[in-house]
Order: C-alpha cells, then sequence, then structure tokens
C-alpha cells in the first residue's frame, strides 16, 4: 500500500496554528536545509531519525505518518535545531505539542509510563524534580548513583523540598491536571536494578503495554521515517 | 497485526486524524471553565488550604480573583 498525498490535511496547519496560543513559529517558511539534521544529536545516533523531514511532514498535513512514528520520541529537547535554523522555528515545541496528539491516538505510551514510578514517587511526594535514582548500570558503575555525588559534595542524598514548596507542587499539579493524567499513567513501577529479583527483572525487560488508558487505546509505534511507508514496528 | 502506519489507520485518512487532533487540542487548550473542570481542580485547592496555616491564608487572599471564574463554572455563563 502507497502513502496517498490526496489523504494529508492540507488545512491543519493553518488551524492548528491560533491554538498553539503564539508558541508556533512559523514552520511553513522551513527552507528544507537540514541544518536542524545535521547538527542534532540523536539523528547522530538514529539514522531514521530526522526533524527536517517531520517539520516538512507536520506543514503538509500528513498526520497518519507523524504521530504513529517511533520518531517522533526521539527528540529530548535540547533545542540544538531551534538554536541553528536559519528561519527560527522552534522544532521542540512542536515535539512537545505532536507527542500529546500522538498518545491521543494511541502512540508512546510505553515511553510515557516509565515515567510514572517517577511522578508519584519523587515529584508528588516529596516534590524532587529530578530523580537522584540512576537506572543506568554503566554510570552506576563508573560515576555512581547521583545520590552518592551528592553526599560527596557535601550536599543531602536527596534534595529537601520545604512543606510549603510540596503543597505548591501538589496544588499546580492538581489544578493543572498533572496529577489526574500521572495517575491515569499508573500501572508499570519503576524498579531498581540492584535490588530487583529475576521475576521483576524479567518483567522489566519485557515491560508490557497496557491495552487501554483511560479511553484510548494504546498501539505499537512504527519505523515511519526509515523507508516510505514506514517499516517495522518498534519493540514496546 | 498491521505493518505499517497506513494499514493500522485503514480507511481513515489525515483529514481524519487531523480533525480528531484538532479537536483534542481544542478542548485541551480550551480557556473555559467547565464545571467538570472546576470539580477537578478543588482537591488540590483544598489540599493546599489545609497544608498549613500559612498557604490557607495565601489561597483566601487570592479568592477575589477565582470568584469570577467560580461563578462562570456554577452558573455556566460568562461575565462581561
Ligand atoms: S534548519 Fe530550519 S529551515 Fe532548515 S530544514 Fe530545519 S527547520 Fe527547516
Ligand atoms: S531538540 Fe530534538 S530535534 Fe532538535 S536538535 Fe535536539 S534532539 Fe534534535
Amino acid at each position: 500500500m502507497l502513502e496517498q498525498v490526496k489523504d494529508w490535511d492540507d488545512d491543519f496547519y493553518e488551524k492548528f496554528k491560533p491554538i498553539a496560543m503564539g508558541f508556533v513559529n512559523e514552520a511553513e517558511k522551513c527552507l528544507q536545509c537540514g541544518k536542524c539534521t545535521g547538527q542534532c544529536p540523536a539523528a547522530a545516533v538514529t539514522p531514521s531519525y530526522n526533524p527536517r523531514k517531520i517539520i516538512r511532514d507536520l506543514v503538509n498535513g500528513n498526520l497518519k505518518r507523524v504521530l504513529s512514528s517511533v520518531e517522533l520520541w526521539q527528540c529530548f529537547f535540547c533545542s540544538g535545531c531551534f538554536s541553528v535554523c536559519p528561519m527560527d522555528i522552534n522544532f521542540p515545541f512542536f515535539v512537545f505539542m505532536f507527542r500529546l496528539a500522538a498518545m491521543n491516538e494511541g502512540y508512546g505510551w510505553e515511553d510515557v509510563k516509565q515515567l510514572e514510578g517517577y511522578a508519584e514517587k519523587d515529584y508528588l511526594r516529596k516534590g524532587i524534580t529530578v530523580s537522584t535514582f540512576e537506572r543506568n548500570p554503566e554510570v552506576v558503575e563508573t560515576i555512581g548513583d547521583i545520590s552518592k555525588i551528592r553526599m560527596e559534595a557535601g550536599l543531602p542524598p536527596e534534595r529537601k523540598v520545604s512543606d510549603r514548596g510540596l503543597a505548591e507542587i501538589n496544588m499546580i499539579s492538581d489544578l493543572s491536571g498533572m496529577t489526574s493524567f500521572m495517575k491515569k499513567i499508573g500501572g508499570v513501577e519503576l524498579l531498581d536494578c540492584k535490588t530487583c529479583n529475576d521475576e521483576q527483572a524479567k518483567r522489566c525487560k519485557t515491560k508490557p503495554l497496557p491495552s487501554k488508558v483511560g479511553k484510548i487505546k494504546t498501539k505499537l509505534r512504527f519505523y515511519n521515517y526509515g523507508e516510505p511507508g514506514g517499516k517495522a514496528h518498534a519493540e514496546a | 497485526m498491521a505493518d505499517n502506519f497506513l494499514e493500522a489507520y485503514g480507511k481513515e485518512t489525515s483529514r481524519d486524524v487531523g480533525t480528531r487532533t484538532m479537536n483534542y487540542f481544542r478542548e485541551l487548550f480550551s480557556l473555559e471553565m467547565p464545571l467538570g473542570r472546576m470539580m477537578k481542580m478543588m482537591p488540590g485547592m483544598i489540599k493546599f488550604a489545609t497544608a498549613s496555616k500559612d498557604t490557607r491564608e495565601d489561597l483566601f487572599k487570592f479568592m477575589p480573583q477565582m470568584m469570577p471564574m467560580m461563578k462562570q463554572a456554577f452558573t455556566g455563563k460568562k461575565e462581561e
């Protein structure tokens, strides 16, 4: 099956602009020069990732391809593309918006769900915005846990947040709907490699994607920018 | 299971997906305050008010600014 240009939503971008409350820079001015891709660290390690192509598809309204892609989830918001873009296009902002839209379509939940343990445990209960728990075994081996580094520097292992600060974080989260969102993504626990048993380790490797999150039916993403029409499934 | 995104979407065009996405964004960024949304905010405010004397006082100071929004939520009408 081939992608059909007549499927694209030409008007989408114009309709989308006023909604984004002026944050959206004019992506239709993209020159397709590829400077963004050229300096993107994510594109350097994942060949199929290409910000330029994603911008093109956003402006053309090729939404099926963007929203169901793994590539949409490979940006890590360094904003390098924004800083080199001759037309001043804020690409990371688009990524942020379209990840929300992708989740609404049921794509990308396997990535988001991993945040749940952190969200409930560190953020809402302790007010810590950067988790001290390092999960990369290589980092733990060579540098150590973040809490250890903090202690060596004479700091408490975890940042202490005042009761008032905690109350504020909780209120803002409740008011903005963040808390209910965190509750909605609940289910997959963050496992600690140092303490987990065999069974947990197995579960960790085969992290199942829930079939539904709230009313949204979850789906597996595709590598849409590797080959035309998309190739294989992304591993959950 | 679908092999690529075109199969996954079947007969749906990007136009359908675009309409769905726009509806989602419109709801997400809407500045209106229906009752349901207001009720969702209540637990946060109660938690904040009961956290300490200091936070309670703070919230009450903010009340005059909240009133129009609350009225709008309960009556469904926007004040001029
Ligand atoms: S650097 Fe800017 S103008 Fe060039 S392709 Fe990327 S987004 Fe488009
Ligand atoms: S913000 Fe995202 S797309 Fe832009 S350079 Fe960084 S990783 Fe690449």
